[in-house]
């Protein structure tokens, strides 16, 4: 028995001997996420799963124990001749496995499947109007899509980049998915990351274009919306938007359908299951692998530097585009409409009205913009469905 | 896809996957996706608000209340009895129908006519209407 060789066996078939400096710095940025998610709060239900995921991914390299192997999804090989699923289900590990969601698009489509269920569309459905400020805000994906091309990325990826722009997690990743899986690490983790910073990122740009005369408008109770408006409405959405945009049915149809079970009054328990259990455990399912993809050989590069930087503009365009149509709104309306709620167009429900709600009051602290405010929200994540929705059109 | 052949004749930019994907994207490339971009979520999204306000205007309009019908003419209540002396006093155990009342010290039969909305009772053929009140003794 030789026990030098034993010990030298386990010394390389353990994580330690495939660790390398990128894996210790991985470690420590998964860490920091970590900190941020759990002691402050920042998207604790996503970033916990992402940057765990990011943890162990990081810590198994070793070839044959590895738990995702980023080769197969988006290695020459799988680019040229797609991904060889027969390889995955046979050798893959536990994240590969759950990374299937991913690139077929499966966990975004029931993110926003619960997504509808949890959403009253109420506000958006009583001020129609509001529609036109989610549009407004999309402005922020396509500067960052031609920023990104300014800089030197492929259509492809300049639209992958240009999405985190409208500020919704699960579209960025159907989107990337697609288009440029290889960045889909650095675009999830820039989305979520500013998705949490939000009530720190649009404050100050509110502010610089509004005056205070503006913030302190205090809106007209909406009207009641009837049942009948608000179960009509998801069928139509699902009808219109799948005529102009196919390429959307599968995320902008399970929104709208979930939608439907909430309104329709029919069917509770699945209304309820959508919403609290489904959305969960694809939550869990969809942060940990979309968090095990950020690899360190892969994700510390300049491109990843350079996608934070652009997200972050992408969310600051958005936030202005929002707040100057608000702005135009005002002026139309003879100052009946507070401009601040254009800047809950970027998506992100409801954090993004819950800002709009806090600046408002704010300035006036009698008013109440929050319901206000839900209509562009909501209307932001159909906006950059949309958008996502051209962009694959385009490049896909 | 239709949407990118109607794109394709009206723009100058070629907006189809197969160019778009594979060759480079130039800045004016850029620009003109991102035009039409813009373009395109707002033409969808107003799309959207027309048929909510039409679809608002259509079930209000059809929700709006029926002519209500004409109040009809109440019948006015019945006049009450004039009330007459009658001391405001108290039951005492009696039949259910009769009960005594007393009247400048004297003890009358009187029958309830009503208990509610207004106690009223018959003395000497006239009806009269009478407060109850709660009381600690019996008076025989």
């Amino acid at each position: 028995m030789n026990v030098g060789q034993i010990l030298t066996n386990l010394w390389e078939s353990s994580g330690f001997a495939a660790l390398q400096w990128e894996s210790y710095v991985m470690i420590v940025i998964s860490c920091v996420l970590l900190y941020l998610g759990i002691v402050k709060k920042f998207e604790p239900l996503l970033l916990i799963g992402i940057a765990f995921g990011m943890l162990i991914s990081n810590l198994s390299l070793v070839e044959g124990n590895a738990l995702y192997h980023a080769d197969w999804w988006v290695g020459e090989d799988a680019v040229a001749n797609g991904v060889n699923y027969g390889q995955v289900l046979r050798k893959g590990g536990f994240v590969d496995i759950l990374y299937i969601g991913v690139k077929t698009g499966i966990y975004p489509s029931l993110i926003f499947m619960g997504v509808g269920a949890m959403t009253d569309f109420g506000p958006m459905i009583a001020n129609a109007k509001s529609m036109l400020l989610g549009a407004a805000a999309q402005v922020g994906v396509y500067v960052a899509f031609f920023l990104a091309i300014l800089l030197g990325f492929s259509g492809t990826e300049a639209a992958s980049i240009g999405i985190i722009g409208g500020a919704d997690g699960p579209t960025a990743i159907w989107l990337t998915k697609s288009l440029a899986p290889h960045l889909l690490a650095p675009i999830a983790v820039a989305a979520y990351s500013y998705m949490a910073l939000i009530p720190m990122i649009q404050p100050p740009i509110m502010r610089a274009f509004t005056t205070k005369k503006e913030r302190s408008v205090k809106m007209e109770q909406l009207r009641n919306v009837s049942k009948a408006e608000k179960i009509i409405f998801p069928i139509a959405v699902t009808v219109i938007t799948c005529l102009f945009l196919p390429s959307v049915a599968s995320l902008l149809g399970c929104l709208m359908f979930g939608n439907l079970l909430r309104e329709c009054g029919v069917t509770e328990r699945l209304s309820d299951t959508v919403q609290n259990a489904l959305m969960n455990i694809v939550t869990i399912f969809l942060s940990i692998s979309v968090g095990a993809t950020a690899v360190g050989s892969s994700f510390l590069a300049l491109d990843t530097l350079k996608i934070i930087g652009l997200g972050l503009m992408a969310f600051c365009f958005a936030t202005a585009g929002g707040v100057l149509f608000g702005k135009v709104m005002y002026k139309l309306s003879g100052g009946k409409i507070n401009p601040l709620i254009g800047s809950a167009g970027v998506s992100a429900v409801p954090m993004a009205a819950r800002v709009a709600q806090l600046e408002g009051a704010k300035a006036n602290p009698s008013n109440f913009l929050l319901m206000h405010a839900m209509g562009p929200n909501v209307a932001g994540v159909i906006g950059s469905a949309v958008a996502a929705g051209f962009l694959m059109a385009v490049f896909g | 896809m239709p949407l990118m052949h109607f794109l394709n004749s009206a723009s100058s930019v070629d907006v189809s996957s197969e160019a778009a994907a594979n060759a480079e994207v130039t800045l004016t490339d850029a620009l003109g996706y991102s035009g039409l971009g813009v373009g395109i979520v707002f033409a969808v999204l107003v799309v959207l608000m027309a048929f909510i306000a039409l679809m608002s205007a259509l079930l209000r309009g059809s929700d709006k209340p029926k002519a209500a019908p004409a109040p009809k003419a109440e019948k006015p209540a019945p006049a009450p009895a004039p009330v007459s002396k009658v001391e405001e006093s108290v039951p005492v155990s009696a039949p259910d129908g009769a009960m005594y009342v007393t009247l400048d010290g004297k003890k009358h039969t009187v029958t309830v006519v009503e208990k509610v909305p207004q106690f009223t009772v018959k003395l000497g053929g006239k009806v009269h209407s009478v407060d109850v009140e709660p009381v600690e003794e019996v008076v025989e």
